[in-house]
């Protein structure tokens, strides 16, 4: 027995039907855990104070009380708890809210002693790389190798490593070229499974013919061309992190057996007859606004809302304050070195200069600029004389200099009679249409926050819902 | 209870059958010894019909937590059609019509049977050939 019963190694279950008790103890029991059962949330929270246990089952609906309740009350006595939730499919919605209150995993009825038991392991391994005490100093430090010290990426960093200590599934959010995979490969590296392999794909790159193959593997002979077996992306990332980037591009069909992977963490290889049990966390980035995918009908929302549990959004370069002469100092000198030049770093007025251009192709666009400088220039500082002509001509216009085109097409009198937040929509969606969806570039037009936009958006889509 | 059935001396009827999936009921039992196994029949016997009695009560919230419940038990033992029944039943109890709501919920118990009587022949093992 690795446990001994009354300390935090036993495992604490809270469930109230009781042959679901029975079931999951005795799964636990046989696998050489301790556990003690409880039935209520009032029991339940009583004997916590009591063992303080490190790792909670605990269900999503008892009779008391709710499991959010239960939960918010135990991680107020013990932060460091791993919560894991048990719930009945059809209530992945509160799953999620569950996840973003800080509950380690959740698992969805039914599930087999082999999911329970790696449930446990996860957040047990989880806890070893939890810091006792997260303090001022931890949520200001740079997170390698990120560059930037701009509040809205240390609020990035800070999230990376919060989320890093749990097995919830993160979806990044952001412009082209802002570091999306860069942000999935700082969140494995700083989680449990850090040892584990990291696979990447990028579902926008491959044939949707292809992707499926991709992803689950294939054996040889299942279809013409598959002259041997092959392992797929899901396969190669057992025990580690699978990075699905530009996910909205996926094909509705494979988004289906993307849920159903989810849900039962098996793979069938196209030609397979027998399913594998496969032990990744997921990890999804998009540069589209995945909500605004999911009302075209061209995301599935069960699917959103599983891999949706923890949202990154990585800010433009443009908004990231100085970060860009951050960046480019830095890359400059390394470039140099690569090309056996002579650069020490930028001049006052390419800094100013850096600072007022859009960035539209972001962290990418800078790497670009800066290979070409150093490659066709010799040194000591970069120049606004060395930089690409066409780069100058993306800069900002003032605010007062441009008039939106929007609002020349605008007529009042089809606003007229419509409530305030009523127009407020009509002029955020007139803006979403224009960009393509795009909502960094609408909340740029509109001079909002994109996570405004996306709070908007969310808060519609529920109350298009309700209604 | 009408559709409870002793789980000592009622056979397996050859209707369960098509109503709970045997295979991974027969796997979910057998986690550990036999004595578990006759308690785990025992303790699901008794939790079926416990929900089967609360989903005939007249409180909406009372039937709106059984078929909760029920769902997630339902789906943990195998019982793929009930698991689809209640999971139509379970979230709209609130807004059915009472008349709608009767017809569901003996649906629901007419396959709660169904689960109960496989119960009752499981308790003895799984068939060998």
């Amino acid at each position: 027995m690795n446990t001994r019963t009354g300390s935090p190694e036993t495992i604490l279950l809270i469930e109230d039907t009781p042959s679901l008790q029975m079931i999951y103890k005795a799964a636990l029991t046989r696998a050489d855990y301790t556990v003690e059962t409880c039935g209520t949330a009032a029991s339940g929270l009583a004997a916590f104070r009591r063992l303080r246990s490190s790792v909670v089952l605990l269900d999503l609906m008892l009779p008391d009380r709710t499991g959010l309740e239960v939960m918010q009350e135990l991680m107020t006595m013990a932060p460091q708890t791993c919560v894991i939730v048990i719930t009945a499919n059809g209530s992945i919605n509160k799953a999620v809210e569950m996840m973003r209150a800080g509950a380690h995993e959740f698992l969805v009825k039914p599930f087999d002693d082999q999911r329970l038991i790696a449930a446990i392991e996860n957040a047990r391994r989880a806890l070893h790389h939890r810091p006792q005490v997260r303090g001022a100093e931890t949520a200001i430090q740079v997170l390698p190798p990120f560059i930037g010290h701009s509040p809205v990426m240390l609020a990035v960093y800070d999230k990376i490593r919060s989320v890093a200590r749990s097995m919830a599934s993160v979806f990044i959010t952001g412009e082209s070229g802002t570091g999306k995979e860069l942000c999935a490969e700082a969140v494995h590296q700083a989680s449990a499974r850090a040892a584990g392999p990291f696979v990447a794909l990028n579902c926008g790159a491959i044939p949707v013919d292809l992707l499926e193959s991709e992803v689950f593997g294939h054996l040889r002979g299942s279809f013409t061309g598959a002259i041997s077996d092959k392992l797929g992306a899901a396969a190669a990332a057992d025990g580690g992190t699978l990075f699905l980037d530009e996910i909205c591009e996926m094909d509705l069909n494979l988004q289906t057996k993307l849920l159903r992977f989810l849900q039962t963490s098996t793979i069938t290889p196209v030609g397979a007859t027998k399913p594998r049990k496969i032990n990744v966390r997921i990890i999804c980035a998009t540069n589209r606004n995945p909500l605004e995918e999911v009302r075209l009908g061209r995301f599935r929302e069960d699917l959103y809302y599983r891999l949706h549990v923890v949202p990154i959004h990585l800010p433009p370069l443009r908004d990231r304050g100085d970060d860009v002469n951050e960046i480019a100092q830095t890359l400059v000198v390394q470039m140099a070195r690569e090309e056996g030049h002579d650069f020490s770093g930028l001049s006052p007025r390419v800094r100013e200069l850096f600072r007022g251009l859009p960035w539209p192709g972001n962290v990418r666009q800078l790497i670009n600029v800066l290979r070409n400088v150093v490659v066709l220039n010799a040194g000591p500082l970069v120049t606004p004389e060395m930089l690409p002509p066409d780069l100058l001509v993306e800069r900002k216009m003032p605010a007062d200099e441009a008039v939106p085109e929007c609002l020349e097409r605008l007529e009042l009198g089809n606003l007229a009679g419509r409530t305030l937040a009523q127009i407020e929509r009509i002029a955020i969606e007139d803006a979403l249409s224009r960009h393509g969806g795009s909502v960094p570039k609408a909340a740029r037009e509109l001079d909002v926050s994109a996570s405004t936009l996306y709070r908007k958006l969310d808060a519609w889509s529920k109350a298009d819902a309700a209604t | 209870m009408k559709t409870m059935t002793d789980p000592i001396r009622n056979p397996v009827p050859a209707r369960s059958a098509s109503s709970v999936d045997a295979r991974a009921l027969d796997k979910l039992l057998d986690i550990g010894g036999a004595d578990l196994r006759a308690a785990l029949c025992v303790q699901l016997t008794e939790d079926f019909s416990r929900l089967s009695a609360a989903l005939d009560d007249d409180c909406t919230q009372t039937v709106a937590n059984a078929s909760h419940e029920l769902k997630g038990l339902a789906a943990t033992v195998g019982a793929e059609r009930l698991t689809d029944m209640v999971s139509t039943f379970d979230g709209g109890v609130q807004t059915l019509p009472r008349e709608a709501r009767k017809v569901m919920v003996g649906a629901v118990q007419r396959e709660i049977g169904a689960v109960l009587d496989l119960l009752a022949g499981a308790r003895q093992g799984p068939k060998r050939a």
